[in-house]
């Protein structure tokens, strides 16, 4: 069950959103409720505070109160960190940036296009709505890297290989297209994680699926991605036991 | 069994002590009298069957407390080795201070047994090395500071490690033999090893020390030296605008003066209006710049964004909020700001549709900068790239991705998140505001 809260400081504009909403809702028989669609950003804060439930959060930029949308935003996440963010604003292009990096917004809305902002509504809550769904019920296993205060969650098939990094208690995640640095320990990310991956070296955890050779002799393990890891004397006996 | 087994053994509380006046390891105080009574205990037991195994156990128990609490793997071993060296040095000397005190008596058969001379001894011994191991450490810590050097390299560890083992055995061997009572004179050849020791110690750490200012102050006159190239081309654009400014208002002039409507208005429409939404395209992203709170960093973003769009590349620099740098030295972050702008220019030139998109964003207490450049080759190796030497290009450059990782190796509250996706190519680096406290390791030898 998802939440819709909207919040946008034009009477005549909430109206025709939460009228937008209600109708995708209602012609798609959706499991989402409209809990509350106001002017006061507060207001939503303050719901979101005491509620369990995952949301969708339409949010207008410019907001005529203390606070702007991105604030608000920011807030809800310490509330609600899986919420689905959308902005509505006029002038998208320049701060995309910002919505996607600071609150990890979903999407946004163009005010102003009539034709388009019901169908870009549409688009948003079907999206979210996939989305929750399919966290939900997928059996796919996530690894979920600390940034500092951003988690990353990646899906283990992904993953390449863990190595350390020469900085004391980072780690180096590596997928076929990514390089991600996180804070924690190889022993610990070794424990953590599932049967597929093996711990070959001290400093390297590999992805037994997505090794491509090993040569025993060499003790030398290559990976998708033309990666390769050594491994110590003793884990390249294990690596197949 | 007498009272004896067990005092005998209380020397090891001295050998401790001296370990960590040697290593300056941080370490709680409980823990400390854990590793002692451990010692203590194991010492006890075994002591029945002579020095030798005694001192192996202390030998491993003091190694493995040092290399516990952060210290590398030889440099524990030498602070273990030296820690013997101090005590059998220090042993000697009391006993002979107390023979002259006391002439006729042999000490060290006198202690095995006696109650009251084996505290003598003791005592004195418990002072001396500790006051050695102290003064030792001060002129190593406190003096030479060598915990803000870091970890010297290598080879100077291996070279310290063979010379502590050299002395060591040497010293114990004597030690062993009990020479030095017959023949005092031995501990001129100790001392003379021991200053030789120290004297090596102090150019050792001197060198680094010196190499250490020179690599930072040579870094400090790269980085001003870009820092004025930058300076240098703003200036130039800035006098190429005015030059441009001066020239329209000039044939403006010209059409004027010959009443030629017609061609001032095809002037105004293929040279003014391009020359003005050039000036408003620059002024757009200047305009968000003013939220950096960092002069020298504006200066480079504004350059590189400005060079991106006079070779008709799209970007974008979204910043909405205040942004003042800390924890991080303002010029890494301008060098390491200006090679990942750099490299997004030269690859989203390759593009058809080049764009780069730079967002400075602050989450929580943590300040987030992402550089997003478009890209032809969805097929770059991540892995490869920060390698030295590596390019998609030439082979002189390269050098750029693997500086951003040396440099950032010394930040242990900043991380960089690379990535590839859907013909984009984008860095983030997350520079968290607090160091954590379990991030900031202490540096150690």
């Amino acid at each position: 069950m998802l939440n819709v809260y909207i919040c946008e400081d034009d009477k005549k504009q909430l109206a025709r959103i939460t009228k937008a909403v209600e109708n995708t809702i209602l012609i798609e028989e959706l499991d989402i409720k409209v809990v509350l669609s106001t002017t006061d950003p507060y207001e939503v804060l303050k719901h979101v505070e005491c509620s369990t439930n995952t949301g969708i959060y339409f949010l207008d930029v410019e907001l005529n109160s203390s606070i702007d949308g991105i604030e608000l935003a920011s807030k809800i996440r310490n509330y609600d960190s899986r919420g689905f963010i959308t902005f509505i604003t006029t002038h998208p292009e320049l701060s995309y940036l910002t919505f996607k990096y600071k609150v990890e917004a979903l999407d946004y809305v163009v005010k102003g296009e009539n034709e388009n902002l019901e169908a870009s509504i549409r688009n948003c809550i079907l999206n979210a709505n996939n989305k929750f769904l399919s966290t939900k019920r997928q059996m796919r296993k996530f690894f979920y890297a600390k940034c500092g205060q951003r988690i990353l969650h990646i899906p283990y098939e992904e993953i390449v290989f863990f190595e350390t990094a020469s900085t004391p208690h980072k780690v180096i995640l590596h997928t076929l297209n990514r390089r991600i640095e996180f804070y924690g320990h190889i022993g610990q990310v070794a424990s953590d994680l599932d049967d597929r991956f093996y711990q070959c070296h001290k400093s390297y955890i590999i992805n037994r699926d997505q090794i491509t050779m090993v040569d025993k002799k060499k003790r030398e393990i290559h990976l998708n991605g033309d990666n390769m890891c050594v491994a110590s004397v003793r884990a390249i006996k294990g690596l197949y036991d | 069994m007498d009272c004896m087994d067990f005092v005998r053994p209380l020397t090891v509380v001295v050998f401790f002590f001296v370990a960590k006046n040697l290593t300056d390891i941080r370490i709680s105080n409980v823990k400390f009298t854990l590793w002692i009574a451990i010692a203590y205990t194991l010492v006890t037991a075994v002591f029945f069957t002579g020095e030798l195994l005694a001192s192996i156990i202390v030998f491993v128990l003091l190694f493995t407390m040092i290399y516990t609490n952060g210290v590398k793997f030889i440099m524990s071993l030498v602070g273990a080795m030296a820690t013997f060296i101090i005590m059998i040095i220090c042993n000697t000397l009391s006993g002979l201070i107390l023979k002259e005190m006391y002439p006729g008596i042999d000490y060290y058969v006198a202690a095995a047994d006696n109650f009251k001379m084996f505290i003598s001894l003791l005592i004195s011994n418990s002072m001396l090395s500790y006051t050695l191991s102290k003064t030792i450490g001060f002129i190593l810590y406190k003096n030479l500071k060598i915990k803000t050097v870091g970890s010297i390299n290598r080879s100077i560890r291996i070279i310290f490690f063979v010379l502590t083992l050299i002395v060591l055995i040497f010293i114990y061997y004597t030690s062993l033999s009990r020479d030095v009572m017959r023949n005092p004179d031995i501990i001129y050849i100790y001392l003379v090893f021991c200053i030789f020791l120290i004297v090596i110690i102090y150019f050792a750490f001197n060198t680094t020390l010196k190499e250490r200012k020179l690599v930072n102050s040579k870094n400090e006159l790269k980085h001003l030296e870009e820092y004025t190239a930058n300076i240098e081309s703003m200036y130039n654009d800035i006098r190429s605008i005015r030059h441009d400014y001066a020239n329209v208002i000039s044939s403006m002039a010209g059409y004027i003066e010959d009443d030629d409507i017609d061609g001032l208005k095809m002037y105004f429409k293929q040279e003014i209006v391009p020359f003005s939404s050039r000036m408003e395209l620059i002024d757009n992203n200047l305009s968000v710049l003013s939220k950096i709170k960092e002069p020298s960093l504006k200066g480079i973003i504004a350059v590189k964004l400005i060079h991106a769009q006079d070779i008709n590349i799209t970007t974008l620099l979204d910043i909405r909020e205040n942004i003042h740098i800390t924890n991080i030295n303002i010029l890494d972050l301008n060098r390491i700001v200006g090679i990942l702008l750099d490299n997004a220019c030269e690859a989203a030139l390759e593009c058809e549709k080049a764009s780069i998109k730079m967002a400075i964003v602050k989450y929580n207490n943590m300040l987030t900068i992402v550089i997003i450049n478009s890209v032809k080759n969805n097929k770059i190796n991540i892995n490869k790239i920060f390698d030295e030497g590596f390019s998609t290009k030439d082979s002189d450059r390269g050098y750029g991705l693997s500086n951003v990782k040396a440099i950032l190796a010394h930040y242990p509250n900043v991380l960089l998140d690379t990535n590839v996706k859907e013909s984009e190519f984008s860095q983030i680096i997350y520079i968290e505001e607090k160091v954590r406290e379990d991030n900031a390791e202490c540096l150690h030898l």
